[in-house]
């Protein structure tokens, strides 16, 4: 359970955040949405402890965040980013072996090998993973990078955008497969979705922000509405929905 | 990879046996010693350039950048003309090989050290940052330098003219002990965060996420890297280009990102071509030109090659 | 509106006609000011010594220094917003040093020709050597701020390194440094005049200046604007280059200046180049000035040379833009 309190963020004297406090649960896929430059990456990033908030706390499991240990936390949190370029070379392979250095410290077991094996196959790049990352596509080099976090089989996992350059399949089984991280794993999938029909489906709760403040939150089922969302994203929606899907629609 | 270092090996192997045993007369004990000190100098120049190298185009994610562009040369320069206008040619300071050694290598250890300091804490995460403050001190010494040389007599510019350009001609067997001493010390430091380096690849963000201290090891390394730097530019003068050179076909030749493995063929690139270079300079150039101007030629050169490639790729 | 317009515009003129009294004030200084000082009060009644002097030495002195001071600037600004950089002028791409190279090349080639072969080289060399780097770095993928200058610097040693091969080949080091470092007292009756050509030059620079402002845009802009993009970067970098090598032919190099006016003038006026023009002229004339000035004063009698004033305060005042352009 993540617990945050009062929290808050400026860049270069401009407020990105102002005044969060949210109750994030466990064992479940969250989406944050929103319109751009609401504050879903900057929360994510503090989140991470990848940079630090002015003010305000963030309790991870009844423990604040700042008393971790970098390696502690290594093996608690892992993190996704929006954009991965590297001018180095580095197969697939070994990309998701770095997510077993928190465990090993470099010198693989017979466990983390197995570890680095499932992941891959989880995100069907059995076939690639000799390839080096300057070769293959944006959707394939984001799969490689998610399997690298499923390798560091951390109980938080945050992702920011993991759809972004993908395709309708790619995106599909993305989510697919962070629903079956919570649901086999019972990891934390926290994740920034632009596709509001993404998060209406395969999210389990859903934190919405405006203007760097939490504009709702709540279960997937009592938040998605047409008016909060209609307030949110400043457009108008029809929710079509049955027993087994929801639509957000908001075109035309 | 096991082929790979074996012919290198043998190359090595060769280009020593040949620097050491052509032409000479084996009962001249002065000769044999000469040659010695310089094989053991270059060696040791070619550990500091190709671990510093490779490790700070790491940690700026770029390859074609060296840590020896941050203005040592232009500051070692101008301290041996500074030294030369107080104190005079004929000053302990050119007398004594080890004084102007120890000298030399610790104004450029103190000053990388300086430009760190201020320049990290303000600007964490820019490595480019610091290196382009470099380079513009690099540009102030070299502008106050000329201004010097303008005051000097001509007899005595012979003193800077020796120290403008890399050669051997100010080694001895005491410079090179302190040489080994500080590179091996430095050496046994870093041999703490070798298992760290493979993950800086990965940027800061990925490291920290992985449970390594990004800037902690990224400041250690550079410290490191300067006291290496220098050394080696006290030990053998001004070296800029060669890092790109070396780093750069060890990338191609290994192609991989493990740096036990891009730092070790570096190594032996480097000392293949510094002790080639060495080699023409005796025998066939006969002390025309000095070992920087044709290090700086072809490094220099390799690295317009680089630039006119980017012309090639297609935005 | 247009009241704002004309407002703005009247604040543009008094400061345009502060400047250029500033300037006049600072010739003054610099014609009477030097090792035979002449004194204002005597103009009137000028002694045949002390016009000998003007005419020889100082008339020609000044009329370089605020020729190049102000060529300089301009190189820099057209330099700026072709490589789409504001770190990028003729000091960080490697322009200074092959205008060396090519007089080396001259030298080598041709010892007993004029200044006009020497000249034809230096453009040559630094036309052909900043195309390239200029081409390159727009077709390069990482193109932070800060990375761009430093490769425009390496370009530099790397053709320096060059010249130092030929320099000690030649045997001509001290001698080829000499030459290098920016100095005014050679310039005199006689040895100066080819300063000249900078004047018809800055009327074409204004001229294209809207082409460059258009062309800092990008290829692709340029072009859906109907203009030939290829064009105004050549047009541009045939300008810097006979500037650049003109002024390194009669006074030698002067690092920074060409870095720092036009950054000044874009701090202080915004990025128009054509507004602009006239502002950096003025700017990098007085800054040259006033730092020959400072150089003929500072050891009396003795002179200590600009580039060397220009050269260290400059770095310094370099240092201070960039660290709060990144802060």
């Amino acid at each position: 359970m993540i617990n945050i309190n009062s929290l808050s963020k400026s860049y270069a004297g401009i407020p990105i955040l102002h005044d969060i406090n949210l109750e994030i649960p466990k064992g479940k896929v969250i989406s944050l949405i929103g319109p751009n430059g609401a504050g879903k990456s900057t929360l994510l990033v503090l989140m991470a402890r990848l940079a630090k908030a002015d003010n305000g706390s963030i309790i991870l499991d009844s423990e604040e965040l700042s008393n971790y240990s970098l390696d502690q936390l290594s093996r608690k949190i892992s993190f996704l980013r929006q954009q991965n370029v590297f001018d180095v070379k580095i197969t697939i392979k070994e990309l998701v072996d770095f997510g077993r250095f928190p465990h090993s410290k470099g010198q693989l077991t017979i466990q983390d090998n197995m570890k680095i094996e499932e992941s891959i196959n989880k995100m069907n790049l059995q076939d690639i993973k000799h390839a080096y990352i300057d070769q293959v596509s944006g959707g394939q080099l984001q799969r490689a990078f998610l399997a690298m976090v499923i390798a560091q089989d951390t109980e938080y996992i945050l992702l920011d955008e993991p759809l972004n350059n993908l395709d309708m399949k790619h995106s599909v089984e993305i989510m697919n497969t962070t629903r079956f991280l919570a649901d086999e794993y019972g990891k934390t999938v926290i994740t920034v979705v632009h596709d509001i029909n993404f998060a209406a489906n395969y999210s389990d709760y859903i934190i919405a922000m405006k203007n760097g403040r939490v504009f709702f939150h709540g279960p997937n089922k009592s938040v998605i509405t047409e008016k909060n969302l209609k307030e949110l994203f400043d457009i108008e929606f029809k929710i079509i929905q049955d027993d087994k899907v929801i639509i957000c629609n908001y075109y035309k | 990879m096991k082929k790979l270092l074996f012919i290198l090996l043998t190359f090595l192997l060769l280009i020593v046996l040949a620097f050491l045993s052509y032409d000479i007369d084996f009962s001249n004990k002065f000769v044999v010693a000469g040659r010695m000190e310089r094989l053991v100098a270059l060696i040791l120049v070619s550990i500091s350039i190709s671990y510093s190298t490779v490790v700070f185009q790491t940690i700026s994610a770029n390859k074609i950048l060296t840590p020896s562009l941050m203005g040592y040369e232009y500051l070692y320069v101008f301290s041996q003309v500074l030294l030369l206008l107080i104190f005079g040619g004929n000053s302990l300071f050119f007398r004594s090989k080890e004084l102007s050694f120890i000298f030399a290598s610790s104004i450029m250890i103190v000053y990388s050290l300086v430009l760190y300091r201020v320049f990290f804490k303000r600007n964490k995460k820019n490595v480019y940052f610091i290196l382009l403050i470099g380079l513009v001190l690099g540009i102030f010494f070299n502008t106050s330098t000329q201004f010097l040389q303008m005051i000097i007599n001509p007899n005595e510019f012979g003193y800077i003219q020796g120290a403008m350009f890399s050669s051997l001609s100010r080694i001895s067997i005491k410079t090179i002990s302190i040489a080994i001493v500080t590179i091996l010390i430095v050496i046994i430091y870093l041999s703490r965060f070798f298992k760290f380096l493979d993950i800086l690849v990965l940027g800061r963000e990925y490291s920290m996420g992985l449970g390594v201290d990004y800037d902690k090891i990224a400041r250690n390394q550079l410290i490191a890297i300067s006291v290496l730097i220098a050394v080696s530019t006290a030990l053998i003068g001004p070296i800029t280009f060669i890092g790109v050179f070396i780093s750069n076909i060890s990338y191609r030749l290994t192609n991989t990102y493990l740096h036990h493995r891009t730092i070790t063929v570096a190594f032996f690139i480097t000392a293949m071509f510094m002790l080639a270079a060495q080699f023409v300079i005796e025998h066939i150039l006969n002390y025309r030109h000095s070992l920087g101007v044709l290090i700086n030629l072809a490094g220099g050169l390799y690295f317009i090659l680089l630039i006119l490639r980017t012309l090639r790729t297609k935005k | 509106m247009t009241k704002l317009y004309y407002l703005k515009n009247k604040t543009n003129v008094i400061h345009i006609v502060t400047l250029y009294f500033i300037l006049l004030v600072a010739t003054a200084a610099s014609l009477l000011i030097g090792v035979k000082s002449i004194l204002p009060n005597s103009v009137t009644l000028l002694k045949h010594s002390d016009l000998q002097i003007l005419i020889i030495s100082r008339i020609p002195r000044t009329v370089t220094l605020i020729l190049t001071g102000a060529g300089l600037s301009i190189c820099g600004i057209i330099l700026q917003q072709l490589s789409h950089n504001k770190f990028i002028s003729p000091t960080t791409s490697g322009t200074l040093d092959s205008a060396k190279l090519g007089i080396l090349f001259s030298l080598f080639l041709f010892p007993q020709y004029s200044v006009f072969t020497k000249l034809l080289f230096s453009v040559l060399f630094c036309f052909g050597f900043t195309l390239l780097f200029i081409f390159s770095i727009t077709k390069l993928a990482n193109r932070n701020t800060v990375l761009i200058p430093i490769l425009g610097i390496m370009f530099g040693y790397t053709l320096n390194s060059i010249s130092n091969l030929f320099g000690v080949e030649l045997n001509i080091v001290q001698n080829m440094e000499s030459w290098m470092v920016g100095n005014f007292t050679k310039t005199l009756q006689g040895q100066y005049e080819i300063i000249y050509l900078m004047l018809p030059l800055f009327v074409i620079c204004y001229l294209y200046a809207r082409k460059f402002t258009i062309a800092s845009m990008g290829r692709d802009f340029s072009t859906s604007l109907g203009i030939n993009y290829q064009m105004v970067v050549i047009i541009g970098l045939i300008l810097t280059s006979i500037m650049v090598s003109t002024t390194i032919l009669t006074v030698g190099s002067l690092p920074f200046i060409d870095l720092i006016i036009p950054n000044i003038v874009a701090f202080i006026h915004g990025d128009n180049v054509r507004k602009n023009l006239p502002f950096t002229a003025c700017y990098g004339a007085l800054a040259l000035l006033i730092c020959d000035i400072v150089g003929r004063l500072v050891i009396y009698p003795y002179e200590i040379p600009v580039s060397m004033i220009v050269g260290s305060l400059g770095a310094v005042i370099f240092l201070i833009i960039l660290t709060n352009r990144n802060r």
